[in-house]
């Protein structure tokens, strides 16, 4: 059942929202063994909240706006009283104190959190191998990896666990492993949804987004969570949106940006038939974003940079994980070495390397400075598009265990999602068209100028689903 | 650029991280390949360009100084992995 219709019977008294609640954890508890995508179902909150929305109801108590939608979050998102580990063994046993503001809002409207999924950790991947607790699997086909960070999220959506899943999006962690299993995700503009209450990986970069089996939920969702919060300094206090436009008026730019052998040979023919699909419906237009190339190697100095700041707080002291140490810089080292994955490590001596003296220059201000290229690269392309199409990712979903000792194969599954986190504006995700031999799905993105977010929804809407 | 081992020391002491010899091993490849993959930005035409991007409607954004009661102090103190009473223990700084 949709989530509209069971907002419907709800409000008609035909189901229960405890009920509801019930049959997605025993499904859960059924089929998730299989998929791994949760790291912790919330059944005693969830059911608690179920029965207070079937209160309302009795009482005829006007209920909130997400009354009847079940929601996983990634497990980087705060809720207060409940574990959270961004899959690293660091935080394990970690209690939240309060709420992010996501949560707050989400429980606010009365949707139900059902649990906190798996993903790389502290979001840093491209297929949630990462997770120093489980492999999340493809829904699709379990020998696929769902793609990351948020491919807890992504797979839980997918295999019908919940109505919606927040994931967050640093390089295209949401958009990615939705392509990836076959689902919407949207990247938000950057500073339109609250950043408080999520560890944070790449401050500059970081943006929570809904992820949805279609566009009606993802909106839904979007609506709520999005706003000015001043808790964190960089949400945009009302900003000025672009004008969602009738569907003739729409110009979509095509980027020329896929030479042989940077996509896979079915996505470029779907590629092609989506284009010859939607070019009757609006107008087309060739576009050039010279600078694209560098967006991934500069984003992994800027991300990594960020990231190894940030991530000095997990010291063994304040944080989980304490294996003890005979001084303090002996504990840091120890604690950090233990409570750390591969990964994580990695990207802290990268970042590290970037910021420490004598070769700042040479790589993360130069990195900065591109970001200033790619961010006029796209400027000037919305001067003549309303939304720019190109795939999510190079490729459909790999193998399990494909990548996972090629980091920089890794990172290239982010080639297309990156510029957009680069650039601080939007970008929507809708499923289209399949590789031949395993039916795996392929998704593209819509991407937007800064404050477009309802606008490319509606083209997506319009144009795909 | 090569990262040769004692390099891989020399940030993994910056960055507070005890590796292991087998990590040390790796992660001295890896980041040599990684670091050779990263040199591409060189070729981008920079020299014009302002260090820091900012956001069209970004404003500063800055928090009124007000006090606010918080409720949950137990909340944050049951994290702690060594305390005594109320306080969180630690090693000691300063020898």
């Amino acid at each position: 059942m949709n989530s509209a219709k069971v907002m419907e019977e709800l409000k008609n008294r035909k189901i229960k929202m405890a009920d509801l609640v019930k049959y997605f954890i025993d499904k859960i508890k059924r089929e998730d063994k299989d998929i791994n995508s949760f790291l912790e179902v919330f059944e005693k909150s969830a059911i608690e909240k179920a029965i207070e929305i079937d209160r309302k109801i009795e009482n005829n108590i006007p209920t909130g706006r997400l009354a009847g939608l079940v929601i996983a979050i990634k497990d980087n998102m705060l809720y207060k009283g409940h574990e959270i580990t961004c899959a690293s063994k660091m935080l394990k046993g970690h209690i939240s104190a309060y709420n992010s503001t996501v949560v707050e809002k989400l429980l606010l409207e009365d949707a139900v959190i059902i649990g906190r999924t798996n993903m790389d950790e502290f979001a840093m991947g491209s297929s949630t191998e990462n997770s120093a607790y489980k492999k999340t699997k493809n829904p699709i086909n379990i020998s696929y990896a769902p793609g990351g960070s948020s491919g807890g999220s992504a797979a839980s959506v997918k295999a019908g666990f919940c109505h919606v899943a927040l994931g967050s999006d640093t390089g295209g962690s949401v958009r990615q492993p939705a392509s990836f299993c076959g689902i919407y995700a949207l990247k938000p503009t950057y500073g339109r949804v609250s950043r408080y209450g999520l560890v944070a990986f790449a401050s500059s970069l970081d943006q929570i987004g809904p992820m949805a089996n279609n566009l009606e939920d993802l909106k839904l969702v979007f609506d709520i969570i999005k706003g000015y919060d001043k808790k964190d300094s960089t949400s945009i206090y009302n900003p000025e949106l672009r004008p969602i436009k009738e569907i003739n008026e729409i110009t979509i730019g095509i980027p020329e940006l896929i030479e042989d052998g940077e996509v896979e040979a079915d996505l470029a023919s779907a590629f092609d038939e989506l284009i010859s699909r939607i070019k009757n419906k609006v107008k087309i237009k060739k576009i050039n974003l010279p600078n694209l190339k560098y967006a991934l190697p500069a984003y992994y100095i800027l991300a990594s940079s960020e990231a190894s700041s940030n991530l000095a707080r997990f010291d063994g002291i304040r944080y989980g994980l304490n294996v003890g140490g005979d001084d303090i810089n002996d504990l840091y080292r120890k604690n950090r070495g233990a409570g750390f994955g591969s990964e994580v490590k990695r990207r802290i001596l990268l970042g590290t390397h970037s910021l420490s003296s004598g070769y700042y220059d040479a790589y993360y201000l130069k990195a900065q400075k591109i970001r200033n290229l790619i961010k006029r690269d796209f400027d000037k392309a919305f001067e003549n598009c309303d939304s720019i199409l190109m795939p999510t990712s190079p490729t459909a979903a790999f193998k399990l265990g494909e990548k996972i000792d090629n980091p920089i194969a890794m990172y290239m599954s982010d080639i297309f999602t990156i510029p957009v986190n680069m650039a601080g504006i939007c970008s929507l995700t809708a499923p289209y068209g399949k590789r031949k031999n395993d039916e795996m799905p392929y998704g593209f993105q819509f991407i937007g100028p800064a404050f477009s977010d309802e606008m490319i929804i509606d083209i997506a809407g319009k144009l795909i689903s | 650029m090569q990262t040769d081992e004692k390099l891989i020391d020399y940030i993994a002491d910056l960055s507070r991280l005890e590796l292991t010899a087998e990590e040390k091993k790796k992660y001295s490849i890896q980041m040599t390949e990684i670091l050779n993959w990263i040199e591409q930005i060189n070729k981008a035409d920079i020299k014009d360009e302002d260090s820091f991007m900012y956001s069209s409607q970004a404003i500063n954004n800055r928090a009124e100084d007000i006090a606010e009661e918080f409720t949950d102090r137990k909340l944050i103190i049951d994290n702690f992995k060594d305390r005594e009473f109320d306080f969180l223990k630690v090693k000691k700084v300063i020898e």
